[in-house]
């Protein structure tokens, strides 16, 4: 059977072949695998190399080199931004702000902090999607610490409005974490400009490898966390443990082709994107989830009236690797929080679907994805006692 | 959540090779031809966001299925208006369970169908 057309680039992205390539130059006997640490010249030469990629992880954000911290993905970021701001400023204050439709990895995260004490508000983004700056300044309180929003949402691409957030928060005096594994490489980010306080990133997002990531901490005026990984004192004793040249340099090189990419990645894949849409929005009964104007360029997330959710995945699986609005393919699963978070029913979320599209996605694969899913949704809605936009039951005598 | 894609099987493997040729291709989905409506016992069995309708006629021996659900669900009625037309009289949903080599925790799908089945008999009889 053909491979099935990958169109689930927001969950992870092929390496590009020369991210590859400088990995490769860090792994074996004849190549830079010294310890950056080590003080001898091969150790001086891999710190020499782990640096380099800092510059260009930097660069791609505006920030400065000495601001990040490398680590293994956004994940540990975010813990290490949230929990790790939320116990240094415990004297401060036990209040902390986020919304509901963040990633796992930001909402675990808060809701470990709940059970040790501290109080979070949740913030309900509009049906868009979109946090109005304006409930961000509502929510602070005198003892609000810390506030962690999205940059892009990672189900519906949705893009919120950092920098108008940045400068309340900023004249609040309370932190502002930005998990920004989603736009990182694809949107510009300005953290020159925008008074952001913390920001997560995860390399396999564009193009670098699993495993590997950084946080951004602003040094002026500085933003200061707990450590949670102890050890050697390694990444100024933020994060100890033997940094991970092949990773960190395959994140240097991804950062630098975004750095050169990315304008050019974001005009061709929005074409793309148009185009699937179009032809996917043309049919009866489907319906954009999320915000269509402010929205990263390679995501669409779209709801199929009438369309059971579970078969619909079935259905695409042999052609298409997309993913669905429910957390896995079992009976049992979970319809996406994100999604019932703006509104949409059980029913709904389950039978959405994001395509997300990326650097190598082809023309021809955008249209045979799209071909696919009209067929699949046209023959599960001719099996369907059910009419269109109507997700329930129709009465029936007997 | 929507980044796990926790089944590492493909989809015809997860619900068999019966089961999924039936839901690729079902022979009996659709509604009844209009002038044929009449005569038949139509009934509607559910589950949660699950829903099937049954029409069986006697005269001539002839089923059809309409169904909302997930692939066990459609490939069972589909099995289930086949197995009228081939004069069962009785059928059960351990039996489109074990015809379909289905896994046991989907018997809600199969209890459903026979849940159709027999309302759809009663209402021919
Ligand atoms: C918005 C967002 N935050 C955090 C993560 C976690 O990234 P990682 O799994 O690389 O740690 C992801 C990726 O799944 C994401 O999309």
């Amino acid at each position: 059977m053909n491979e099935p057309i990958y169109l689930d680039y927001a969950a992870t992205t092929p390496v590009d072949p020369l991210v590859a390539e400088a990995m490769a130059g860090c792994l074996t006997r004849d190549g830079c695998f010294a310890n950056p640490a080590s003080a001898h010249r091969p150790g001086r030469e891999a710190r020499r190399r782990v640096e380099a990629a800092r510059v260009a992880v930097a660069e791609l954000l505006g920030a400065e080199p000495r601001e990040m911290v490398f680590t293994s993905g956004a994940t540990e970021s975010n813990n290490l931004a949230i929990a790790g701001a939320a116990r240094f400023h415990r004297r401060r204050g036990g209040h902390l702000i986020t919304s509901r439709t963040e990633h796992k990895a930001v909402i675990d995260v808060f809701r470990r902090l709940e059970a040790d004490g501290f109080e979070v508000s949740w913030l309900t983004p509009a049906e868009s999607g979109i946090v109005d700056p304006a409930q961000v300044a509502e929510a602070i309180r005198d003892d609000t610490v810390l506030i962690s929003l999205m940059h892009v949402n990672n189900e519906t691409g949705v893009i919120q409005d950092i920098a108008a957030i940045a400068e309340i928060t900023r004249a609040q005096g309370v932190l502002l974490h930005v998990d920004a594994a989603q736009s990182v490489g694809k949107l510009p980010i300005r953290l020159q400009e925008w008074p952001v306080d913390l920001l997560s990133l995860s390399a396999h997002k564009f193009y670098g490898p699993k495993g590997v990531g950084a946080l951004f901490l602003r040094r002026r005026p500085r933003a200061r966390v707990e450590a949670m990984m102890l050890g050697g004192g390694h990444e100024r004793g933020l994060r100890s443990g033997t940094l991970a040249t092949h990773q960190i340099v395959g994140m240097g090189e991804a950062a630098r082709l975004a750095i050169r990419d990315m304008g050019a990645d974001r005009e061709r894949i929005l074409a793309l994107r148009g185009k699937l849409e179009a032809r996917l929005l043309a049919m009866p009964g489907v319906r954009l989830n999320g915000d269509p104007e402010r929205r990263v360029a390679g995501t669409v997330n779209l709801g199929f009236d009438g369309v059971h959710g579970e078969a619909l995945v079935a259905a695409l699986d042999p052609y298409l690797a997309v993913s669905s609005g429910s957390a896995c393919t079992s009976a049992s699963a979970e319809p996406s929080y994100v999604l019932r978070a703006l509104g949409r029913s059980d029913a709904q979320a389950e039978s959405s679907l994001r395509l997300s599209l990326g650097r190598f996605t082809t023309e021809a694969e955008v249209d045979r994805a799209a071909d696919c899913i009209e067929q699949a949704v046209s023959r599960l809605r001719a099996l369907s006692p059910r009419s269109l936009g109507d997700s329930e039951p129709t009465p029936l005598s007997g | 959540m929507v980044e796990s894609h926790s089944e590492e099987t493909a989809a015809h493997e997860v619900y068999g090779e019966v089961c999924w040729q039936r839901f690729l291709r079902p022979r009996h989905a659709g509604p009844p031809p209009a002038g044929l409506e009449s005569v038949c016992g139509q009934a509607r069995g559910r589950a949660d966001d699950s829903e099937v309708w049954l029409w069986l006629s006697r005269q001539p021996r002839k089923a059809w299925f309409q169904a909302h659900g997930s692939p066990w669900i459609i490939a069972a009625a589909d099995l289930a208006a086949e197995a009228w037309q081939a004069g069962e009289k009785r059928l059960s949903a351990a039996t489109l369970a074990s015809r379909l080599d289905a896994p046991p925790d989907v018997m809600d799908a199969f209890l459903t169908v026979e849940d159709a089945w027999h309302s759809a008999l009663k209402i021919l009889d």
